[in-house]
């Protein structure tokens, strides 16, 4: 144990409360979440941002470490190869872990059980920020959501889409083309373990077929086989699996790949099969028609709905004068809510806030390069409930360290530490408005 | 960024790849014929180092990379991406004491008054290819690594490491854009050294080529041997009077353009006048009058313009570039010369007053002349010397007298550091960091001043020390740095980073803060080598106050890298809507916070006594490298903003020499903890 | 360091074994979730053939990596009745994205070009196209008034100019003739469309000329 041994032996309860609250506990998770986020920056080159992500900082635990990866990624395979080699078994915790026992250590040791003195007090309260700041975190991974929307110049929508949430829909044709529309979603998670060889199906009450899911392939496209081709054939067509790194080695990010895989629509009645592919970038979904009833089933980033529309009239781009570096990006939008329409400019570092939503200028296109001819935007959409919660930690860890070293300073020098560690406290604070005033 | 290599666009067009199709371009080496008589002579070369020559045309300003500079910065930069120096002698071997190169045209060296051979700076060297193309093609320029690149070319290669000059290049001209054409098919990271070094060579060749023959669309703009010329053309022939019948003449006739005999001579004159390869670094020196129109026009974007549009350049872009013929046809009378500079350059600098533009050109000759970080690195050393010689007999009046010279020496050379990084602030009206380079300048001064910081507090030498090093390390770093890039390293910035408030609080603060934990580790490297060298025993007074000292810069660094990565989180999120991506150069700083939270509660849990400490500084100087430098390298996320080569080993040098330093450290709290016991049992 | 490094591992792993054990999915599964599809979204196109479902490419022979990209895919249009494809190869070096002819010889002529940028601007454009019929050019004033059509979501510039045509290239005018065109110019590209002809032979395909830019559309990817 980590705590010093009490002259009596304490009881169960006061030792495991004495671990959780320990500074050996604390330099353990720290260290452990130093290592893997090392590991994860390290792996991110040729897995992507997103997968290490999800393995790393977003899990329990880290299911397997790839360390030829991050060998390559530091480049001392010019040194030493040492090829393909991987820790496959459960290492060490994730980052979601970790971060929730740090949490339960900081809250028992940094702010409940530590030695309450005018001395610690800056302690106190930047362990409490940092708790904050931790909760905001949670807060913002377990009920933000945030995604794209790309507008076309006159195009309005109120829907954004995921950046890496895909989805299965599934659409009922109606003869009516006012009548309100609505899409039965297969998340993701349901059918993304399905490697070749392994099916599911999936049901519900008002579609009169089942529809099977197999192959599912990360990145893919569907490619013409000639007839001598084995495999699955879909009129002709099958899926051939990509490459995720690109020519340079690298990963590709997550939002280039383009998952695909096999769908087969069962008539419940009859049993009649119909098969098709379904694949991110296919320019139409997949029809299926049962007893006279069409329906369309897509692979698709998942949607979200936002309480208003936006329509983006104007977009421009500028840039630094005889370059084609962008010095700024602009969108005029008209923000529709119900009947009321607000005009509104959404710049760089300036997102349109509101409605708990804000959205940020992303991407630009200025349609030569896509060759739509039209120009367009990308807004980031977020919505997070914990919105300005880091700002507020921040002010408060950066007050509270500063109180604690200051007097440490201070004592060191042998200088009155209250008014030495507040005039300074001060100081910077003033000095930190006037950088707000002046250049926010 | 890879922008199209306009000269290889053209090549195409031409069909010259295609050598088969076409006859032949006209070889270089015939240059002497291309200077025809129908313009200016050629001046002397004493006459291109004039200083009053020089001063003007140094001080002309120039828009590139969407940022107006002096052309003494722009020579400065691309002498600097030929041959890794500043400066280039006129001599057989491209040393400042070789054989001097002759004059062709008064047979006789080129020496200077004290007869040795010269050396000149870029603005001369520019004036020099401009005007006297015939020596400059001849000057070892190149530099070539790899001599095996050369072989490659099917020339002779000289030693490992050389110089070449133009004429020794040009023969193995069509080889060398083939494999240019091929090589930059493959991506950068896969490309071998011999091929990096063969796309080097060649685009610097063209971009060379293209500073030569600037001044061709005066020479020769139809061709050494002009046939055939549209009614209205006179000889002398100047294009800003003649290039409106020229355009008639295209748009009326019905021959396609690249069957007129004179078409392609033409072409390729106006390409040249543009200077370079690169788009954005193309020479414009045209500032125009309409106040909305914020791209400046140039010699060479109003004829190729024309051109491609077919269509008449605005009456102000012929003014300008008559202005611009008149200093080429004054040759080469020195006094007609210099009026006809002259008058350029007060134009150009009247216009762009008006356009309230080029306010700090002038500003910036004087950052290039005063060579702040230069400077600092040797005053850094000079004092790291005067530092070590106080060493030698402590106590004795020979250690006050160097200590405080060598106060004095720091002190200087960090106020030269800093005021070099305001100037550059004030000529780029921002806050001091935008770009790699720019950090390493900051960090340097900031780890300076730390340093001074320390020893005002506790007169032990200790901070004398920090600063000297670390500012000596910083700054030649920086000058590394700056020639291996060879670009201009006052950048404009990309759209998302604009904004003065985050630049001037997250960006600094996480340099601070890196800047606090490289001291810290600096201290405990000097707590290991004093104690290999027998100087320091455990647990000392000595050793008790290097262990203060560290443990306190710690605590600094915690506070500013935690804060700094904070708030830029905070700047994401407000930004563009993401506290926290988890991004390589985030993950970086974030590897900084962590590792100092692990040493501080480490140590207030007693794992970590005096040896154990910095043992860890020296892990979180690793870390601090890792997160500067070694996230660049990856290759991923938003950051990634500073592409350098051979980064890696140099990383891992420190790395290596850390580790070493870490393992005498384990044997010693091994070697501490027996000695204790010993001490405790009897 | 003493702090055992197992402890904090034997903290989380329950918590690690049962998020493992809940991800079980059943082999058969009702689907659960369901949403509102929103008004903005357009229709889906129904009943694709799997080809350009999935933007498979047509063969032609002379498609290979090497060759400049194909613009015409950038534009959709309808061929009025009775024009066609020229028999002859194209001889203007890959500026028509579109060429087409008719005619009893095949003498009237109507292409469209798209060009990146503003391709000289609409003034030196017009009076190239007035030099090649023999006609002074005009002044910017004048085609400024000149009479716009609606095309493309915008208004575009007509040109009706009749007189002796020289084309590029040609060696001797072909008399009576008559050109119509219409250039829609912007910063990012230019597009032109010409039709010349004999006097006559336009006069009958006016109408045609007009149906034929009306039904010219940039041919965008479905979202």
């Amino acid at each position: 144990m980590s705590t010093p041994a009490a002259p009596l032996r304490p009881s169960l309860p006061s030792r495991i409360v004495a671990f959780l609250s320990g500074y050996g506990l604390a330099s353990v998770l720290l260290a452990l979440l130093l290592l893997i986020t090392f590991l994860g920056t390290l792996e991110q080159a040729e897995y992507g941002l997103v997968a290490s992500q999800k393995r790393y900082f977003e899990s329990l635990f880290v299911d397997r470490i790839d360390l030829g990866a991050c060998w390559r990624a530091l480049a001392l395979d010019a040194y030493l190869p040492i090829g393909n080699l991987t820790l496959p078994a459960f290492l060490l915790p994730g980052g979601y872990a970790l971060m929730a026992a740090l949490f339960v250590n900081m809250f028992l040791g940094g702010i409940v059980r530590i030695r309450k003195s005018p001395r610690t007090i800056g302690v106190v309260i930047s362990h409490f920020a940092i708790l904050f700041m931790i909760a905001a975190g949670a807060v913002a991974h377990h009920f933000g959501t945030e995604g794209i929307l790309h507008l076309r110049e006159g195009q309005t929508n109120n829907e954004f889409v995921s950046f890496h949430d895909r989805v299965i829909e599934i659409e009922k044709v109606q003869a009516d083309p006012k009548a309100k529309r609505s899409a039965l979603v297969i998340d993701g998670a349901l059918y993304q373990d399905l490697a070749p060889g392994k099916a599911r199906t999936f049901t519900h009450e008002s579609l009169p077929f089942d529809l099977t899911l197999t192959h599912w392939l990360r990145h893919a496209r569907p490619a013409r086989l000639g007839p001598e081709a084995s495999g699955e054939k879909v009129d002709g067509f099958g899926l051939q699996k990509l490459p995720h790194l690109n020519a340079a080695g690298a990963a590709m990010p997550d939002e280039q790949l383009l998952n695909a895989c096999i769908a087969t629509a069962r008539d419940k009645k009859t049993g009649a099969e119909q098969k098709g592919i379904l694949w991110e970038m296919a320019a139409a979904p997949w029809t299926v028609t049962f007893g006279g009833e069409k329906y369309v089933i897509d692979l698709a980033r998942r949607s979200y709905r936002m309480p208003f529309a936006v329509r983006l009239d104007r977009t421009e781009r500028e840039e630094h004068p005889g370059t084609s570096r962008a010095r700024r990006f602009t969108s005029w939008v008209t923000k529709i809510s119900g009947t009321q329409e607000e005009k509104r400019v959404i710049t760089m570092n300036e997102p349109m806030r509101g409605g708990g939503y804000a959205v940020f200028q992303q991407t630009f296109d200025d349609g030569v390069e896509s060759r739509s001819g039209v120009k367009a935007s990308g807004f980031q959409i977020v919505r997070n409930p914990s919105d300005h919660w880091p700002l507020i930690a921040c002010v408060v860890v950066a007050e509270g360290l500063l109180l604690h070293f200051l007097m440490m300073l201070a004592r060191f020098l042998k200088l009155p530490a209250w008014t030495f560690a507040l005039s300074l406290i001060l100081a910077f604070n003033a000095a930190f408005a006037v950088a707000i005033w002046k250049l926010l | 960024m890879k922008t199209p290599h306009l000269v290889l666009l053209w090549l195409a067009l031409c069909g010259c790849l295609h050598a088969a199709e076409t006859p032949a371009p006209v070889p270089a080496s015939a240059a002497p014929a291309v200077v025809a008589p129908t313009s200016g002579g050629l001046p002397s070369v004493e006459l291109l180092r004039d200083k009053e020559v020089v001063q003007r045309f140094a001080a002309l300003p120039v828009l590139e990379s969407g940022r107006i500079k002096p052309l003494e910065t722009l020579a400065s930069y691309r002498l600097l991406r030929f041959r890794s120096k500043r400066s280039i002698p006129l001599t057989q071997n491209g040393e400042s004491r070789g054989e001097p190169l002759v004059d062709p045209v008064t047979q006789k060296p080129l020496l200077s008054a004290s007869g040795k051979p010269l050396t000149l700076k870029p603005t001369e060297w520019l004036l020099l290819c401009w005007f006297r193309p015939d020596i400059a093609k001849t000057v070892p320029l190149f530099k070539v690594d790899n001599s095996s690149a050369i072989a490659e070319l099917g020339l002779p290669p000289k030693a490992k490491r050389d110089q070449y000059s133009f004429l020794e290049i040009d023969p193995a001209r069509k080889a060398l854009l083939t494999k240019l054409q091929q090589y930059r098919e493959i991506p950068e990271k896969k490309q071998t050294p011999e091929q990096r070094m063969i796309v080097q060579l060649a685009m610097n060749f063209l971009d060379f080529e293209m500073i030569a023959d600037h001044f061709n669309f005066i020479r020769a703009p139809f061709g050494p041997k002009p046939e055939a010329l549209p009614p209205g053309v006179e000889s002398p022939i100047r294009l800003s009077k003649s290039l409106p019948a020229v355009l008639a003449f295209l748009r009326t006739s019905s021959t396609p353009p690249m069957q007129i005999p004179w078409f392609r001579p033409l072409g390729q004159s106006a390409l040249s006048a543009i200077m370079s390869g690169r788009a954005e670094q193309q020479l414009r020196i045209f500032p125009p009058i309409e106040h909305q129109h914020e791209v400046w026009h140039g010699p060479g974007e109003t004829l190729l313009g024309a051109l491609q549009s077919q269509k008449d350049p605005e009456p102000e872009q012929l003014s300008w570039l008559a202005l611009y013929e008149d200093v080429f046809l004054a040759l080469p009378d020195p006094a007609q010369f210099k009026k006809a500079a002259a008058a350029f350059l007060s134009k150009v600098q009247d216009a762009a007053q008006r356009r309230n533009e080029a306010r700090f050109v002038s500003l910036e000759q004087h950052l290039n002349r005063a060579d702040y970080f230069f400077r600092a690195q040797w005053i850094f050393l000079v004092g790291f010397l005067t530092l070590a010689l106080s060493w030698v007999s402590p106590g004795s009046r020979l250690e006050k007298i160097t200590r405080a010279l060598s106060w004095t020496l720091l002190s200087c050379a960090t106020v030269l550091a800093v005021t070099g990084v305001i100037v550059r602030c004030i000529i780029m009206q921002r806050p001091p960091i935008t770009v790699l380079y720019e950090t390493i300048l900051f960090i340097g001064a900031s780890i300076a001043l730390f340093g001074l910081l320390a020893e005002w507090i506790a007169k032990r030498g200790l901070g004398l020390l920090v600063a000297a090093v670390g500012g000596t390390a910083c700054m030649f770093l920086a000058i590394q740095f700056e020639a291996s890039e060879a670009t201009d390293t006052l950048q404009q910035l990309q759209a998302v980073l604009i904004t003065n408030f985050w630049l001037s609080t997250h960006v600094p603060l996480i340099n601070l803060g890196y800047a606090a934990c490289m001291v810290a580790a600096l201290i405990s490297m000097v707590y290991f080598l004093k104690r290999l060298a027998g100087r320091l025993s455990p647990r000392s007074d000595d050793a008790r106050f290097l262990t203060r000292a560290a443990y306190g810069f710690i605590a600094a660094g915690l506070f500013l890298s935690l804060v700094g990565t904070v708030l830029g989180g905070i700047w994401a999120n407000y930004s563009w809507g993401r506290f926290w991506g988890w991004d390589p150069k985030e993950n970086g700083a974030l590897m900084i916070v962590l590792m100092c939270l692990v040493i501080l509660h480490a140590r207030l849990g007693g794992y970590l006594a005096e040896v154990g400490i910095h043992c860890a500084n020296l892990i979180l100087g690793c870390v601090v490298v890792f997160s500067w430098f070694g996230v660049n390298q990856l290759g991923v996320g938003l950051h990634a903003y500073g592409f350098t080569d051979g980064t890696w080993p140099k990383i891992y040098a420190f790395w290596l020499s850390q580790l070493l330093l870490l393992g005498y450290g384990i044997y010693l709290s091994f070697r501490d903890r027996s000695l204790r016991a010993s001490e405790s049992e009897s | 360091m003493r702090t055992p490094v197992l402890a904090p591992l034997l903290l989380i792993l329950p918590l690690a074994l049962s998020s493992v054990s809940c991800r079980r999915v059943a082999e058969r599964m009702p689907i659960q979730e369901s949403r509102e599809i929103s008004e903005y979204t357009p229709p889906p196109a129904l009943d694709l053939p799997s080809a350009r479902r999935f933007r498979e490419k047509a063969q032609s022979p002379a498609s290979d990596a090497s060759t400049p990209p194909d613009l015409s895919r950038l534009l959709t249009w309808t061929v009025p009745a009775g024009w066609s494809k020229p028999s002859t190869p194209d001889q203007s070096m890959g500026m028509r994205t579109v060429d087409l002819r008719f005619g009893p010889q095949q003498e009237g002529e109507c292409y469209i070009s798209l060009l990146p940028g503003p391709a000289g601007g609409l003034e030196a454009n017009i009076n190239r196209w007035r030099s090649q019929m023999g006609q002074p050019p005009l002044t910017p004033e004048q085609i400024a008034n000149l009479p716009r059509k609606p095309f493309f979501n915008r208004k575009a510039t007509f040109v009706d100019v009749e007189g002796d045509f020289k084309a590029f290239g040609a060696d001797a005018a072909k008399a009576g003739y008559r050109l119509l065109g219409l250039i829609d110019s912007t910063a990012q590209a230019t597009i032109f469309v010409k039709l010349t002809g004999p006097k006559v032979l336009v006069e009958q395909n006016t109408a045609a000329f007009e149906a034929f830019c009306q039904s010219i559309r940039p041919n965008l990817p479905p979202e």
